[in-house]
C-alpha cells in the first residue's frame, strides 16, 4: 500500500518536501508568485534552484544550467489571482 | 485553511530516450474525469503523436485535451508502483501541473481518503495488474 500525505510530496524525502513548503518564508512565494519552479534536495534541504513563466522556459533554463532533469521536483507556486480564487476540482470531458 | 490531495508523481516520456519529470503538484482529484496534464508538459515528455483529442469545459470555457499513453510512477520512499496510462495535454489554465483523474489514476487504485490525518491511502487494484502494473516493494 501506498501512503502519500495530503499535501505536497516528494518521493525522494517527502517529509522534507513537505516542511520546505509548510514552512518557506512569504518572500519565497512573493519571488516566485506564478511562476513554475524547479526543486532540488540539497544537503541543506530542499531549495528552489530555478523558477520561470512556464514550463519551457523553465527546462531550456535549467538545460543551460547543466542541471540533471531528472533530479529536480517540478512545481508551481500559485499567482495571488490562483490563491484568491476558490478552485473547484474537477474537469468532465464532453 | 483547505487541504487538498496534492501528491507527487513521476510521469515517464513517450520514448526511452525522452527521459522523465518529477511532478511536485500532482492534484488528486476524484471529480476529475480524466487524468490531464498542463500542454507543455507534451513537449517535456518528447509526446509528439497523440491517440485522439477532444474538448472538456474548463470554468465555462472550451479547451482541447489531446490523449497520449505514459509510464506514471508513485513512489514514497518505500513501495513503488509504475502503470501504464493515458492522460490527456490540457490547453486549459489548470492551477496545478498535472489533475490526476478517474481514468488514469483512479482507476487502478483502492483509495481511501483519512481525512483527519491527512493522508491518501493507494493500493493497487486487480485493474492495475491486467494493465500491466509493476508494484517494487
Amino acid at each position: 500500500m501506498i501512503n502519500q500525505s495530503r499535501s505536497k510530496s516528494c518521493s525522494l524525502d517527502l517529509h522534507g518536501y513537505q516542511e520546505f513548503w509548510g514552512s518557506a518564508p512569504a518572500d519565497v512565494f512573493q519571488r516566485w508568485k506564478g511562476k513554475s519552479v524547479a526543486l532540488q534536495c540539497a544537503a541543506e534541504g530542499w531549495r528552489i534552484i530555478d523558477g520561470a513563466d512556464d514550463l519551457e522556459q523553465l527546462r531550456e533554463s535549467l538545460l543551460a544550467s547543466g542541471v540533471d532533469l531528472e533530479s529536480v521536483v517540478i512545481d508551481r507556486v500559485p499567482s495571488d489571482e490562483e490563491t484568491a480564487e476558490e478552485f473547484i476540482g474537477g474537469v468532465q470531458l464532453q | 485553511m483547505r487541504h487538498r490531495p496534492v501528491i507527487s508523481i513521476r510521469a515517464y516520456g513517450a520514448s526511452p530516450g525522452s527521459g522523465s519529470w518529477q511532478i511536485g503538484d500532482a492534484y488528486a482529484d476524484t471529480g476529475t474525469d480524466f487524468t490531464v496534464f498542463q500542454k507543455q508538459l507534451a513537449g517535456l515528455l518528447g509526446v509528439t503523436s497523440f491517440v485522439y483529442q477532444m474538448q472538456h469545459r474548463w470554468k465555462g470555457h472550451a479547451y482541447a485535451v489531446r490523449f497520449a499513453r505514459l509510464d506514471l510512477e508513485l513512489s514514497v520512499g518505500g513501495p513503488a508502483a509504475k502503470w501504464p496510462a493515458f492522460v490527456g495535454f490540457t490547453e486549459a489554465p489548470i492551477p496545478y501541473d498535472c489533475l490526476l483523474g478517474q481514468t488514469g489514476f483512479f482507476e487502478f487504485f483502492d483509495a481511501t481518503f483519512h481525512h483527519q490525518a491527512l493522508e491518501l491511502m493507494l493500493k493497487p487494484n486487480g485493474l492495475f495488474k491486467t494493465v500491466g502494473g509493476i508494484e517494487t516493494p
